[in-house]
């Protein structure tokens, strides 16, 4: 059967059952049914006019809008900032040349960096603890001179006399083995005689010579010529030992 | 300038622009659009659910749905389109609430055919028998499957396409054409079955 045979016989089927169809009386919706509608949509349309009339009450947010956005955006801040108040103090106590530098380094770099820490760390001690022992020994060669310059002067106190009363080196020979020593260097009239004595034995001329300029520089009276050299007791006095001692050194010297 | 008068004045009677009126307020938009479609609309509810009472509760709920959505109408849908669509939606619910057998309403085809039976040999001619066999086709219609019988009434009582049915129904345009044929045969084979049983040929 072809599509327009087809075609042709569907269309005959819907005239003949519309022509019967059409048969039948229109019925109509009742006249109430029509007037309950038609004057609930004049009611609904009064009802719409009224809403509408009325206006309408905004909230409170509503009428002041930016003040109250304003407002929450404000509380919104300083609570952030609260919240991150540690955070932000960091931030501000870290210049921002760092923060705006490289990217944090590896792992690796960081081990790197702790073991180099490490090391330097290791070095500064081992030179602490030299230098500690540096100190430490100067501080005993510092005691050990202070020791010695005592005994000397001790030494030297317990022969003043013997020198006063025997004119005697020897004691002075022990005590002061080292002329060059300046710690050693009499500080009396009398240490100082004994001094220049054991330097003219000694054949330490130059040095000898140094020493009765000295001495006669600290005590001129020693260079005044007098009677009464020797006490009434016939001891010597120390103006007669720099004599004697000057006498010899110079017959020494020439 | 004077082509232009009844253009605007014909656009402006569209079931749409006079919903659009109705929609902001204009009290008089309404009536017309109201007379235009009530017939047909009623005959929907009537011919498919055989009872009247029930057909009028439906038919009066649709229009006051129409009213009451008028605000959210968009005048870019048809409004035939929406009206039977609300129908449509109206019915199916009623549909779903009740057993299908009941919305056959058989009282009425059985009075036409007994109308049609006892008034058989005074009228035999050609008018007559056509009227007989629009008594007959009342009764083969509510015997049709509720699809079937929803898709025939649109077509036949308001004319629309098998894309507007299918719009409405909200079904596949292939299986609304299908509807429709099978609904056109159905009826005519029906009718002529209770015509030879009434012993006509």
């Amino acid at each position: 059967m072809s599509n327009s045979t087809q075609q042709t016989q569907d269309q005959a089927l819907r005239e003949e059952v519309s022509a019967w169809y059409h048969q039948q009386a229109l019925e109509v919706p009742p006249e109430k049914l029509d007037q309950d509608i038609l004057r609930l949509s004049q009611t609904h349309l009064a009802e719409m006019n009224i809403a509408k009339l009325k206006p309408p009450v905004a909230p409170l947010w509503q009428r002041f809008p930016w003040a109250f956005s304003s407002a929450a955006s404000l509380v919104i801040v300083l609570g952030l900032l609260v919240l991150n108040r540690p955070q932000v103090d960091r931030e501000l106590m870290t210049p921002s040349a760092v923060m705006m530098g490289a990217p944090t380094a590896s792992p690796a770099a960081e081990a790197e960096l702790n073991t180099a820490e490490a090391k330097n760390a290791q070095i500064e001690h081992q030179a602490k603890m030299m230098q500690a022992e540096v100190a430490e020994s100067r501080a005993m060669k510092a005691e050990s001179r202070m020791l010695a310059q005592e005994q000397a002067q001790s030494v030297a106190r317990k022969t003043s006399p013997m020198v006063t009363s025997q004119a005697s080196p020897q004691p002075h020979l022990a005590a002061t083995p080292n002329v060059d020593d300046a710690q050693a260097k009499p500080s009396s009239l009398a240490e100082s005689l004994a001094h220049l004595k054991v330097l003219i034995e000694s054949k330490q001329i130059d040095e000898a010579l140094a020493l009765e300029q000295k001495l006669l520089n600290e005590y001129p009276a020693l260079s005044e010529a007098g009677v009464g050299d020797n006490s009434p007791e016939g001891i010597e006095t120390p103006r007669a030992t720099f004599k004697a001692l000057q006498r010899q050194l110079h017959q020494g010297s020439q | 300038m004077a082509l232009a008068i009844p253009q605007i004045h014909a656009h402006e009677h569209t079931d749409e622009h006079l919903m659009q009126r109705y929609a902001k307020g204009d009290s008089k938009a309404f009536e017309p659009l109201y007379l235009k479609h009530k017939g047909a609309l009623y005959r929907y509810f009537v011919r498919q659910l055989g009872d009247k009472q029930l057909a009028e509760d439906l038919y009066q709920e649709t229009w006051s749905r129409v009213i009451r959505a008028a605000a959210n109408y968009e005048a870019s849908a048809k409004f035939n389109t929406w009206l039977y669509r609300i129908a449509h939606n109206l019915l199916i619910d009623h549909v779903r609430a009740v057993k299908p057998v009941d919305l056959v309403g058989h009282d009425e085809e059985d009075a036409g055919l007994e109308v049609f039976a006892g008034k058989e040999q005074d009228k035999p001619d050609v008018q007559w028998q056509e009227a007989q066999k629009g008594l007959l086709l009342k009764a083969c219609i509510g015997l049709l499957p509720q699809v079937q019988k929803e898709a025939f009434i649109l077509n036949i009582e308001m004319g629309f396409t098998a894309a507007v049915i299918s719009d409405i129904a909200g079904v596949t345009l292939e299986a609304t054409k299908s509807r429709i044929r099978y609904a056109y045969q159905s009826l005519k084979d029906c009718v002529n079955a209770k015509w030879q049983e009434a012993g006509h040929e």
